[in-house]
């Protein structure tokens, strides 16, 4: 599943470990999502979506186009 | 919701020391009760020396999350995250199947002859291993 972890981290200058520790996960999960390797839990797409102040729609995207 | 991974605590000298203290402990009761038992045969030997090889490296495992914070000593302190638990409970899927598949060999290399010590040890320590290593292949794959 392709998403915009990355670009919203980079966009508020944040390191992978610390968007890990803000989101209780480690900066190797952050990796993994933003690398599109590891899909979060439903708890913890919310828990991003949050945290950028942005709907779960407008981070992850199910449709490789 | 998601599990915290608290890595923001500094590891202290007593914490490390008990740590330790107690991995050195559990290692030595291990190898008084493995000594307890006699080793005067090979099976005996991979269950003794296995175990308390496995026992090192968990005690340095927990000991080395204070410093390094692996994925390893978080999953065997409970403090990974749920990549880290999906990962081991996978790990944990292929340990059992390895476990399965050996006790078949086990099976039919018992009827030739092989020691029940050592058809135990092979069964269980197959099974350890290859949990093990998968969880350190998959959690670094992502």
């Amino acid at each position: 599943m392709r998403n915009h972890v990355r670009t919203l981290r980079e966009e508020r200058g944040l390191s992978q470990s610390a968007l890990g520790d803000a989101l209780g996960v480690s900066r190797q999960t952050i990796n993994s999502i933003e690398t599109g390797k590891y899909d979060p839990s439903l708890p913890l797409a919310f828990t991003i979506a949050r945290y950028f102040g942005r709907t779960i729609e407008e981070i992850f995207d199910d449709q490789d186009n | 919701m998601t599990k915290t991974t608290d890595k923001s605590k500094a590891p202290s000298a007593i914490g490390i020391a008990t740590g330790a203290l107690s991995g050195a402990v559990t290692c030595a009761i291990l190898a008084i009760i493995a000594y307890s038992a006699g080793n005067d045969s090979f099976g005996k030997g991979i269950v003794q020396g296995g175990t308390i090889g496995i026992a090192v490296m968990v005690t340095l495992l927990i000991i080395a999350r204070t410093r390094y914070a692996t994925a390893e000593a978080r999953v065997v302190s409970g403090r990974a995250d749920e990549r880290e638990n999906q990962v081991a409970l996978r790990s944990a899927s292929i340990g059992f199947v390895v476990m399965y598949a050996a006790a078949i060999v086990c099976t039919f290399l018992y009827t030739f002859g092989i020691e029940a010590e050592a058809a135990f040890a092979i069964i269980m320590f197959s099974g350890l291993i290859a949990a093990l290593a998968s969880f350190a292949i998959l959690v670094r794959r992502g």
